[in-house]
């Protein structure tokens, strides 16, 4: 089933708001998630990422706005809800002394229809670590028994909140293709992150958030082509290139230098290249390196919000 | 419930896995039964018994507010919770799973606490299984409402920490668990009736010794259900998940509620039913042993008394000249004469009495006391006691006629030391008041006025003790004719 499109909608959320004291977390959130679509939540710490997802979880109740998941209300219908959706804290703590297989099987004793606890345990690589103490358990184990937790219910709706944070390279590329996994079986996710490239790779469709406010929403295709920055050549020539001249180069809209090298901004991307070997070629200046990068998503947050998604 | 019932199972198999906890848990309360059997009991299997349910006390209350109320907020704090929170899984489950586990907890610390008492101290086991099952079912119901209901109200571990002290030391040193009701002062025996620890402490005497049974505590024990379903009825309703929610000054003022059963009952009691003198029955009535003294023993030889009534306790108490010689002595009043020495605090002084030949004035006898004063105990002694209640130690009214001068009057000889005429008295608690008296080898009469005595007036007296000490040694003197006049 392709994700997205005509499917139904599993998550509706309008005009969510929710204050802590003078606070404002979250002023007027809104999105829609469809079936089998993995969908990001992508903004800096404090956004009001993990407020969102609370509150599809039924943790937090809204101060305003509507919000339904699969069809129940969080608030009132949290028993049922629960039954149907699986969640993965940012940080999951169980008790030090508990076994893992005990972990798995007490969750999954809670839940109407569990799923099979050794063959969650054998996808998620814990199988031999059954009998092993909670406190014996490497950062990375305690992720993929965390991931595992949210699964032993066989949900239809997995929250993920920062899975990814504090793992190194390796452990993190593991998540990625379990979410991917997760799509392939028709799941549907929500994960919350500030790693760009995390929400770039995975995601169907983001949301931007940003001091509790949706700013951009889309594919990561369609907010990148909605950046007005374009493509990024960066240019090194053998003789310094003048401003009027990079100016008037064609498709060009900026353009700065830093240490001999020149980064044009530019669209559509191929005239540009065209125009530059012109005016080098005129002014007989050797072209000594040319590199094109596409906007990214961190553009599009920097155009929107006027900084850095790590400020 | 089954949510429960697993959670609760965990919680128990995470404690197994602990040694900390099984150290507090298991072997922590076998450490205060060996301390008080041993060095206050003496090994004395009477004394044991009596203190067995004061060890049992501490044993449910220390569970309920150290362990399982630090535990919950422990929980909170550390964001355990939060993963459960995510389940369909209630705050009910989690208060009731918590409530369950400990409870499984105590019951075979007690059995071994009991098993420990008998087979180290012999003991004897005459509460029976069932008694001591809903004693101690009922102590840690109620104390798990209260340890709960401070984690509800406590935002951190050390706010959890501070409200647990200031309620656990007054429940230890003023319930009886530590020190033995009948020798606090009158205030704080009225201070104690208001206090939950108070009735399981005396619920567990009375059955232990024999002297009550079970049923004649259901008020009390009714207090400590309903205020442990009150406690647990609050620690559900105002359950927090994540350390982020705090909870408000009126929520936490609200949970006073929980001692409104016991003031109801403290007030019913210092009304009508008084329990000092029982507290004192059931401690001066131990049939101590091993120390080879009757302390505190009452035969039915020394309860002699033409009245037992308030109305004749005034006049003659004793001449001794209705037994013949070796024999126990008589009084006219009250509950007759007793042995009491400083064995009771864990002395060793000794003392016998008896009916001897050549009284006073040429009288037919006289009681002779003699025996041994050990150093050692804070305040040594050793005599004969005059008991004018009903009951060894329990009050008693003199009824002073109005033209009396109010003295105490006895004729004294012996081996020329000095000595003391102690009377206790429910005003002053523990402390009597005192006057001495030296003895020289040949009848002397003594006359004290009772107003030299500091506090008495001749209500609420407990006991007139004529005892050597506190200088150690032998000792050898007779009393005869006591009266009041």
């Amino acid at each position: 089933m392709r994700p997205g499109g005509s499917n139904p909608t599993v998550v509706e959320a309008a005009g969510l708001c929710k204050n802590y004291g003078s606070v404002q977390a979250l002023r007027g959130v809104s999105f829609e998630i469809k079936k089998g679509e993995v969908f990001g939540l992508l903004g800096p710490n404090g956004a009001g990422k993990t407020t969102t997802i609370e509150i599809l979880e039924g943790l937090r109740q809204p101060d305003g706005g509507s919000v339904r998941v699969c069809g129940l209300d969080p608030t009132r219908q949290s028993g049922e809800l629960k039954q149907r959706i699986g969640a993965q804290l940012q940080a999951t703590v169980l008790p030090d002394k508990i076994r893992v297989d005990e972990a798995m099987r007490l969750f999954a004793g809670f839940y109407r229809r569990p799923a099979s606890i050794d063959k969650l345990m054998e996808r998620f690589g814990l199988a031999e670590k059954g009998h092993a103490l909670y406190e014996t358990l490497s950062g990375g184990q305690k992720q993929r028994l965390a991931l595992a937790l949210a699964l032993v219910n066989d949900p239809e709706l997995v929250l993920m909140d920062e899975p990814t944070v504090g793992l190194d390279v390796q452990l993190r590329r593991d998540i990625y293709s379990m979410v991917e996994t997760f799509r392939g079986e028709g799941r549907t996710v929500l994960l919350t992150t500030h790693y760009i490239e995390e929400a770039e790779r995975l995601c169907d469709r983001v949301a931007i958030v940003d001091r509790g406010q949706v700013v951009a929403l889309g594919t990561p295709r369609e907010l990148v082509a909605r950046s007005s920055r374009g493509s990024r050549l960066e240019v090194r020539v053998s003789k310094p290139l003048g401003a009027d001249m990079i100016k008037q180069l064609e498709a060009v809209h900026d353009f700065n230098e830093r240490d001999g090298t020149y980064f044009l901004y530019a669209q559509p991307v191929a005239r540009a290249v065209v125009a530059l070997i012109r005016l080098l070629e005129m002014e007989s200046n050797e072209l000594l390196d040319l590199h094109v990068s596409q906007p990214t998503l961190e553009d599009v947050f920097v155009e929107m919000t006027g900084r850095k998604i790590e400020e | 419930m089954m949510a429960a019932i697993r959670i609760a199972f965990l919680n128990i198999r995470l404690v197994m896995r602990t040694r900390v906890a099984l150290f507090f848990t298991f072997l922590f309360p076998l450490i205060f039964l060996f301390v008080y059997g041993a060095v206050f009991a003496h090994g004395d299997p009477a004394v044991v018994a009596y203190l067995f349910g004061p060890v049992v006390t501490i044993t449910v209350m220390g569970s309920a507010f150290w362990g399982l109320g630090l535990q919950s907020v422990t929980q909170r704090e550390r964001g355990s919770l939060r993963r459960y929170r995510l389940a369909p899984v209630g705050s009910g489950a989690i208060v009731g799973s918590s409530l369950l586990a400990n409870y499984l907890l105590q019951l075979p610390t007690v059995a071994l606490l009991a098993i420990c008492a008998v087979v180290f101290f012999h003991m004897r086991f005459t509460v029976g299984w069932r008694a001591l099952f809903i004693l101690v079912s009922v102590g840690a119901y109620t104390f798990a409402g209260f340890g709960l209901t401070i984690a509800s109200v406590a935002n951190t571990m050390q706010e959890a920490q501070v409200y647990n002290n200031l309620i656990w030391f007054p429940l230890l040193f003023l319930s009886g668990a530590t020190f033995p009701l009948p020798m606090l002062p009158h205030w704080v025996q009225r201070v104690a009736i208001f206090l939950p620890a108070t009735h399981l402490v005396t619920a567990f005497q009375g059955v232990m010794s024999g002297a009550r049974p079970l049923s004649a505590y259901t008020p009390q024990l009714l207090a400590l259900v309903v205020s442990g379903t009150v406690g647990l009825l609050f620690a559900w309703k105002l359950f927090r998940w994540d350390k982020e929610d705090k909870i408000s000054t009126s929520n936490k003022v609200l949970s006073l509620v929980l001692i409104i059963p016991f003031l109801i009952i403290g007030t019913w009691m210092t009304a009508y039913a008084d329990p000092s003198a029982s507290w004192a029955s059931v401690f001066n009535g131990l049939d101590r042993q091993g120390s080879g003294q009757s302390a505190g023993k009452v035969t039915k030889e020394q309860v002699s008394s033409p009245s037992g009534s308030a109305s004749g306790l005034w006049g003659l108490v004793s001449d001794f000249d209705d037994s013949g010689p070796g024999s126990q002595p008589t009084a006219r009043f009250g509950s007759g004469w007793i042995v009491s020495t400083d064995s009771m605090l864990g002395g060793k002084s000794t003392a016998e009495m008896s009916v001897v030949d050549g009284g006073a004035e040429g009288s037919k006898g006289a009681l002779q006391v003699r025996g041994t004063i050990v150093s050692g105990a804070a305040f040594p002694w050793a005599g004969a006691m005059f008991c004018p209640g009903p009951q060894p130690f329990a009050p008693a009214d003199l009824s002073v006629p109005t033209e009396s001068r109010k003295e105490i009057i006895f004729w004294a000889k012996g081996d020329g030391k000095t000595y003391r005429i102690l009377i206790f008295s429910q005003s002053r608690g523990t402390i009597p008041a005192s006057q001495d008296f030296v003895v020289g080898d040949r009848w002397k009469q003594y006359t004290f006025p009772l107003s030299s005595f500091s506090g008495i007036d001749g209500r609420g007296i407990q006991g007139i003790l004529f005892s050597a000490g506190p200088d150690s040694g032998n000792f050898s003197f007779a009393i005869d004719d006591i009266r009041f006049q």
